[in-house]
């Protein structure tokens, strides 16, 4: 959320600038209605307009619209002091002082009042130190924004001015409707409709890190290329013509109105048809001929660059402006980020009101037993000489105002906010916490560290969280046969040794002997290869199976793979890399161009729309190159979960249409997608598919990613129904997602299954140790996946989420059979008799037994609830089943909140945001919770936990940004919770504590005191010990804050019990707070025997005592 | 935790590319030097019992100290209060009485020096907050508000309210607390007797000293003459001729305020004396000219003492010192002139003669409170030591941290 505003030529402005740019940017011109610059059109009204949609001249800027001034500072220099002041004074305890300041001024003046033994410089000098210390950062941190906002606005931009002039305006001048070039590395200054670019076919790359995080290249395409792929010469011609023709109106470009969803955009750009190319098929390109006839060139997400993105590897972009300022999409997904309080916040807010109450019932009581005279034995002298007026009830009630304001600590704002900074630096400071390998500290980026020593609940994501998110690709399964060595099956204890034997799976003679039921991945080259009874390999003949050949095509060709010139990580050989917006993808396409020789050479740019033009290179083996032509790409998504591209093979090869597909085996093995219809093949491709089911099971069981690969070939005709559709579709301004989806599913069936593939995520160091400790310490951990339930089951075991000792219940979808009684079946069952599941078939022989002889006597014993671990594994589409039921919601939680583990396979972004909400209402008392992530699926989990912790690492900064705490390694979640959050609970809790310790001591004497002055309101103590009180006595917390030290880190490690206490506010009971009262009360009391100085050395000694 | 050895994704950085790594010092890294008393049995036991050691002959010590103090008090006006005995008839709601009482001291025990003496007030309330504001330390140390340039209604009004002003007359000092001066006055009787042996110094008739008895501070800073006053020794005259039938204030000294002339106690010489704006204003010594010499004024040291104001509704106030020896069996007669009416607020008045220890006077509950608790720890320590050594548990065992078990 954050860096959605900030440009790239800035860095990140921190959290709190958020919530300020949000509220100021909304400083702009208002969005008038566009309808007078329609009428100035010489086109005739093309779109109709309505509240949904915009129209803009291209190449006439539009001054109606908002400007492009991007302002994330705060204050200017007249608003400062005013609102900086009201956010002061909106904190409730400065805003007590302030009223108590006035009052005792009033008194101290004899205005209505008389008191005068307090001067109310005693209040108001330290609180406005205080203030002026809050005011003096609040500017700092303005000013910055202030010069970084000044540098975004004034960067000079390139505008096409009258068509043919370029010039050079200030980023904040651009309007809608200009025509802008943008260079290479430079940032995007508007969301911008792509026109024409350097590139190839007029297709630019953009990297969206700023936006969404992501750090690959994105491929955006020029609005002409859907309508014409032939040359980029096209936008020439037009500018040309425009030119010659009619200086201003060279086409309308119809956009939706501004809205915050980044990936999409619907529009349209109209352009007279005497630029248009013949292909055109719209029914307006029949009038043709007159100058009113027009064509639409439909534009979707792929034609928009977004504010905030970086053109990469393109000279140059040229493109119309759709949204400026306020309008983009960047500000307007600038929502503001929650914002978080500590549980101590709360918990000190609570004492400052009972404090306060406490503090109300002493006044009124001490006030209404205040005498009514002014002193009550007048000496000797003549009566009409004494001025008695009695002081009446208010008056006495602002007295004891004054004397008891002491009853809130002054100080001790002021002091929790140094010691959390100081608790953050310390975070930031941790050697322990640094990531060596990409240089990265654990960044604190709110200030609810302490909430840190209060988990209950973790929620991590798995893929980059738990896992590294490197991908390889390790085994395939085709023609029933699986290829690849085996990754060797995680247990606990020995999980690092992962690597050692897979790492060899290229050399062949290593795997040959032993197991027959793989082959050497490489073998899938050499081709068939027989299998006799005796599971011995015989020699294979030449040539790839049918399958096989296909199975790499597919592999090598469904993707979306940008491909870059410049040498990259990617792996790829010369001078090839590749970046895939999912890393599943890059590892196919490197993997089957490394060791396959299935390279791809150029990249299915122009892949959209119907052009045949298009290329994408295949060099099969070493010398041939095959073309082969991208006609359309049905994306992948959530709800499907496959994406499959539709191609024409190369002349050599038939020119024959085909669709190759490839997606989750749940989504490509549906009886539904891949049989045929009334095909004598159905039956083999059944058992076909069985043999590919068990192969996922096992591959499953690895703890391996899987993806199964189809292909589909397809009649002339079938291709060109479709296409129409397709296009229909994708040109479609309302609803095109759904209904691209739709002609997906169109396609997408009658599949004819290849193979499968396994890909291998590797664990994140230190991850099983990590989790061990944590959950020694009592805190619960939920994985949240969306891999499938085998491979997450698998993937907990090897972390050590799931421990062989755990009794697992499954929650499983049963797809359209499942019913509500089934699952309350299942949760009874889980609840009274839990199976010993998967855990033994598992586990070696030896170790096997020993869990049988550890067990009750028999292996299926009936087990009483509670006895013993027990984990829950529960689907995300069982999820869906339950939630809405609230009597199933409330069971389902409260089986999940006995459980040490759970695990959540399967499940959308949506959902993980949505347990993690669901277990803060459904968990009583409410716990708090933890959810830790790298990507932005997990964004929304972030956000609703209490405390959000990104991963700094590979997936971008998306997670970073909306997270309260970034770290480098999941380990470092170990130093963060159970050492820093642990010891800053205990020290922030004791601080608080402190401070309203010694200012209970204070007004507790000043109240036990006036018992003895006939309650007249006597000061006990000069006004320099009070207002010393709230100064000199805040130096000793403040340092037992910062370096208090409850047990050494080596002693937490070895016992991560010792969290508990934290995690159930031990340090907050009842018990220890009703000790603090009791020694507040035995402290005042004291005060009744010894006189106020030796009060004042007790509470320092007191003090000193504490800090040792 | 170290890297993986064999993983080759992740390489460690070379510690020059490091650029962010934090320093490894103890403060950032939280490992600086603490004591982490771990509170073992042992160590509490040995904490008990060293605390016993120190408490317990302490708090002997202190009760010793404060059981030696001879401390002598007879109340001597109940204020109608029926229930108590009264050394002396009460004075009732007779202000200014000018009674005269006898109080007489048996003292049984030998008396050392400084012998003090302390006159006592109860449920009187200095520390009723419009009396501890009603003073106007500015007059106190000399300023003399003169209607000319500082309206004395305007500066001294607010400050001394109730009471600044009796009719016309302004008061000097004003405000409650230097107007409700305690009066009473004690003098020494001469008839003091002994059935004690002869002690050499015992042929020193005993003074009662009431020098010194104020803070040197409050005698040097805060109580001064009003600015204007003059004072000079009167020339003819001696002490004895130093009364109204002096000349040397009508005559001598005829523009001097002064009407009769005042004896300086210090040298025992006859003064006149001049107070700025006289006719409108009433001086302390007119307010109490038994106690109070015209010379002296606000520096009187009764008076300063009186101004300390009281914590307490129940107090006694320092009235002078003996600084001799007062044997056993001296009988010691004091003489009060009874002044002072505590009837009108219920209290009472008290007269006491103690002596002094290093720890102040005469307050068993101290010593007792102390060795108590010394009592206490030793107790502690001793239980724990045998429970410790027949039956001693396990340090940091850890199925003590199972402490909440459902």
């Amino acid at each position: 959320m954050t860096t959605l505003l900030s440009s790239t030529s800035i860095p990140p402005p921190s959290r709190v600038d958020v919530v300020s740019a949000s509220a100021t940017t909304t400083t702009t011109s208002p969005r008038t209605s566009p309808r007078r610059s329609v009428s100035q059109l010489r086109l005739p009204k093309i779109i109709e307009e309505d509240g949904t949609q915009r129209l803009l001249n291209v190449g006439i800027p539009n001054s109606n619209r908002c400007n492009n001034i991007l302002i994330t500072s705060k204050y200017t220099v007249w608003t400062f002091l005013p609102l900086t002041l009201r956010t002061e004074f909106k904190k409730f305890t400065n805003m007590y002082f302030l009223i108590v300041g006035i009052i005792t001024a009033f008194g101290y003046y004899g205005i209505g009042f008389n008191y005068k033994q307090i001067s109310p410089l005693g209040l108001l000098v330290p609180l406005s130190f205080f203030i002026t210390i809050s005011l003096l950062m609040e500017g700092l941190a303005d000013k910055k924004r202030h010069l970084n906002d000044y540098k975004t606005n004034t960067y000079q931009c390139i505008v096409i001015a009258n068509l043919v002039q370029f010039n050079f305006i200030p980023r904040k001048d651009i309007r809608q409707g200009n025509l802008i070039v943008i260079r290479n590395r430079e940032m995007i200054p508007a969301d911008t409709v792509l026109l024409a670019s350097s590139g190839d076919l007029g297709c630019a790359y953009i990297e969206t890190s700023s936006i969404d995080g992501e750090t690959n290249l994105k491929l955006r395409l020029s609005a002409k290329s859907r309508s014409t792929c032939a040359s980029n010469d096209v936008d020439v011609d037009i500018d040309e013509q425009n030119q010659q023709g009619n200086q201003g109106n060279i086409a309308v470009l119809a956009t939706e109105a501004p809205n915050a969803h980044i990936n999409t955009f619907t529009g349209k750009l109209s352009i007279p048809t005497t630029t248009i190319m013949e292909e055109e098929k719209d029914d307006n390109d029949n009038d043709r001929n007159t100058n009113n006839s027009i064509s639409h060139i439909p534009l979707d997400g792929d034609n928009l660059l977004l504010r905030g993105a970086i053109l990469r590897n393109t000279e140059w972009a040229i493109g119309v402006v759709a949204f400026t300022g306020t309008d983009t999409k960047l500000s307007q997904n600038s929502i503001e980020a929650p914002t978080k309080f500590s549980q101590l916040d709360h918990f000190t807010n609570k004492c400052v009101i009972v404090m306060l109450f406490i503090e109300f019932i002493s006044i009124v009581a001490l006030s209404t037993s205040a005498s009514n005279e002014v002193w009550p034995y007048l000496p000797n002298f003549e009566p009409p000489e004494w001025n008695a007026e009695a002081e009446n009830w208010i008056q006495h009630a602002l007295t004891f105002v004054i004397l008891l304001a002491y009853f809130v600590p002054l100080s001790m704002i002021f002091t929790v906010q140094c010691v959390n900074a100081f608790m953050l630096y310390l975070v930031y400071v941790d050697i322990d916490m640094y990531d060596d390998t990409t240089d990265t500290c654990a960044e604190p980026r709110s200030t609810i560290v302490t909430d840190l020593g209060q988990i209950e609940y973790i929620f991590t994501d798995k893929t980059g969280t738990l896992t590294q998110n490197v991908m390889r690709f390790k085994r395939c399964s085709i023609d029933g046969m699986i290829f690849g060595t085996p990754v060797e099956k995680s247990r606990p204890k020995n999980d690092d040794d992962n690597d050692n034997k897979v790492d060899g799976d290229d050399d062949d003679n290593e795997l040959n002997g032993g197991r027959s039921d793989f082959h050497p991945v490489q073998q899938v080259l050499v081709g068939q290869v027989h299998v006799n009874e005796d599971g011995d390999k015989l020699e294979s003949s030449k040539g790839l199976t049918f399958n096989a050949e296909l199975f790499l095509r597919v592999m090598s060709l469904c993707h979306t793979v940008v491909h870059q010139h410049e040498q990259g990580p990617g792996g790829a050989p010369f001078g090839y890399a590749y970046q895939a917006e999912s890393p599943d993808e890059g590892a196919l396409v490197s993997e089957s161009s490394k060791t396959f020789g299935f390279q791809v050479l150029s990249p299915p740019a122009k892949s959209s729309t119907r052009s045949s033009s298009s290329s994408g290179g295949n060099s099969n083996d070493s010398n041939g190159i095959e073309t082969w032509s991208v006609l359309a790409i049905n994306k992948f998504d959530s709800t499907r979960k496959r994406m499959s591209i539709l191609l024409r093979s190369p002349p050599e090869l038939g020119s024959a249409p085909m669709l190759l597909c490839k997606g989750a085996d749940s989504a490509m093995l549906d009886p539904e997608i891949f049989i045929s219809n009334g095909s004598n093949d159905s039956k083999w491709e059944i058992t076909a598919t069985l043999g590919i089911q068990s192969h996922l099971g096992e591959f499953a069981s690895e703890g391996l990613r899987t993806l199964v690969l189809g292909v589909r070939f397809l009649t002339e005709d079938q291709c060109n129904d479709w296409l129409e559709t397709y296009n229909a579709a994708s040109t479609a301004i309302d609803n095109r997602d759904k209904k691209l989806t739709q002609a997906a599913e169109d396609i997408e069936k009658e599949l004819h299954i290849v193979g499968a593939t396994a890909i291998e995520d590797k664990l994140q160091v230190g991850v099983p140790d990590t989790i061990a400790t944590l959950e020694d310490a009592g805190i619960k951990l939920w994985v949240l996946t969306g891999d499938k339930r085998e491979t997450a089951v698998e993937i907990g075991y090897s972390t050590k989420v799931l421990t062989p000792q755990m009794h697992l219940t499954e929650f499983v979808d049963r797809g359209a059979e499942f019913k509500r009684r089934t699952l309350l079946e299942r949760a009874f069952a889980a609840d009274r008799e839990v199976r010993k599941g998967l855990l033994i078939k598992h586990l070696k022989k030896e170790k096997r037994n020993e869990v049988l002889a550890s067990s009750p006597s028999t292996p299926h014993a009936i087990v009483p609830s509670g006895d013993g671990q027990r984990a829950l594994v529960i689907e995300g589409a069982a999820l869906a089943h339950l939630q809405g039921d609230s009597e199933l919601e409330e069971l389902m939680f409260n089986i999940a909140s006995r459980c040490d583990a759970v695990i959540a396979c399967r499940v959308t972004p949506r959902q993980k945001a949505q347990l993690v909400k669901l277990v803060r209402h459904h968990v009583v008392p409410e716990p708090v919770t933890l959810a830790i992530g790298d990507g932005a699926n997990d964004v929304g989990m972030i956000h609703e936990a209490h405390v959000g912790i990104g991963i700094s690492g590979k997936e971008g900064q998306q997670a970073v940004n909306a997270s309260d705490f970034s770290i480098g390694q999941f380990r470092f979640l170990e130093n963060l919770v159970l050492y820093h959050g642990r010891w800053d609970y205990m020290r922030m809790t004791m601080v608080i504590l402190y401070s309203f310790f010694k200012n209970f001591c204070l007004a507790g004497t000043l109240i036990l005191f006036n018992t003895q002055t006939l309650f007249s309101g006597t000061t006990l103590y000069d006004q320099w010990i009070l207002s010393g009180f709230n100064f000199v006595i805040f130096f000793p917390i403040f340092f037992l804050g910062m370096f208090d030290r409850n047990l050494e880190k080596n002693y937490v490690k070895k016992n991560p019990g010792v969290y508990k206490a934290t995690q159930q506010k031990e340090v907050i009971a009842p018990r220890i707070l009703l000790r603090w009262f009791l020694t507040v009360f035995v402290y005042v009391s004291i005060r009744k025997f010894l006189n106020s100085l030796n009060l004042f050395l007790i509470l320092s000694f007191n003090v000193c005592f504490r800090v040792l | 935790m170290s890297a993986d050895d064999d993983d080759d994704d992740e390489s460690v950085l070379s510690l020059s590319k490091q650029t962010n790594r934090p320093r490894d010092v103890p403060i950032q890294q939280q490992r600086i030097n603490a004591w982490h008393p771990i509170l073992d049995p042992n160590w509490m036991i040995v904490s008990y019992l060293i605390l016993a050691l120190i408490m317990i002959p302490f708090g002997y010590h202190l009760a010793k100290e404060s059981d030696k103090i001879v401390e002598l008090t007879q109340l001597y006006d109940a204020g109608g209060n029926t229930d108590m005995t009264e050394a002396c008839p009460s004075i009732g709601m007779n202000y200014n009485a000018n009674e005269n009482c006898t109080l007489t001291f048996n003292v049984t025990k030998q008396m050392d020096p400084p012998v003090l003496i302390y006159y006592g007030l109860t449920n009187f309330h200095q520390n009723y907050r419009s009396y501890t504001e009603s003073r106007d330390d500015y007059q106190l140390t000399g300023t003399v508000y003169d209607d000319k340039n500082n309206n004395q209604d305007q500066l001294s009004k607010t400050k001394c309210h109730p009471i600044n002003v009796l009719g016309n007359t302004v008061i000097n000092p004003c405000g409650l607390i230097a107007n409700t001066f305690f009066n009473d006055k004690f003098t020494l009787g001469d008839d003091t007797t002994t059935s004690a042996p002869p002690v050499d110094d015992l042929d020193q008739k005993l003074i009662l000293r009431e020098d010194g008895i104020a803070w040197q501070s409050d005698l040097k800073y805060r109580f001064k003459m009003p600015n204007g006053f003059n004072s000079t020794v009167c020339p003819d005259e001696s002490a004895e001729s130093c009364d109204s039938t002096s000349t040397c204030c009508t005559a001598t000294y005829s523009d001097w305020s002064c009407t009769v002339p005042a004896i300086n106690q210090t040298d025992n010489k006859c003064y006149a004396y001049n107070y700025p704006q006289q006719d409108t204003t009433q001086y302390l010594y007119q307010t109490y000219p038994t106690i109070i010499s015209p010379l002296e004024h606000v520096t009187n040291e009764h008076f300063i003492v009186w101004m300390r104001i009281a914590a307490q509704p129940k107090f006694r106030k320092l009235y002078g010192y003996i600084d001799q020896t007062i044997p056993a069996g001296t009988i010691l007669n004091f003489n009060v002139n009874m002044n002072y009416v505590v009837e009108s607020f219920g209290g009472t008045k008290s007269f006491t003669i103690t002596t002094n220890s290093m720890w102040g006077t005469k307050d068993s509950s101290i010593g007792i409170t102390i060795y108590s608790i010394g009592y206490f720890c030793l107790a502690c320590g001793v239980f724990f030591g045998l429970k410790q050594y027949f039956r001693p548990r396990k340090i940091a065992d850890r199925k003590y941290l199972h402490y909440k078990e459902e």
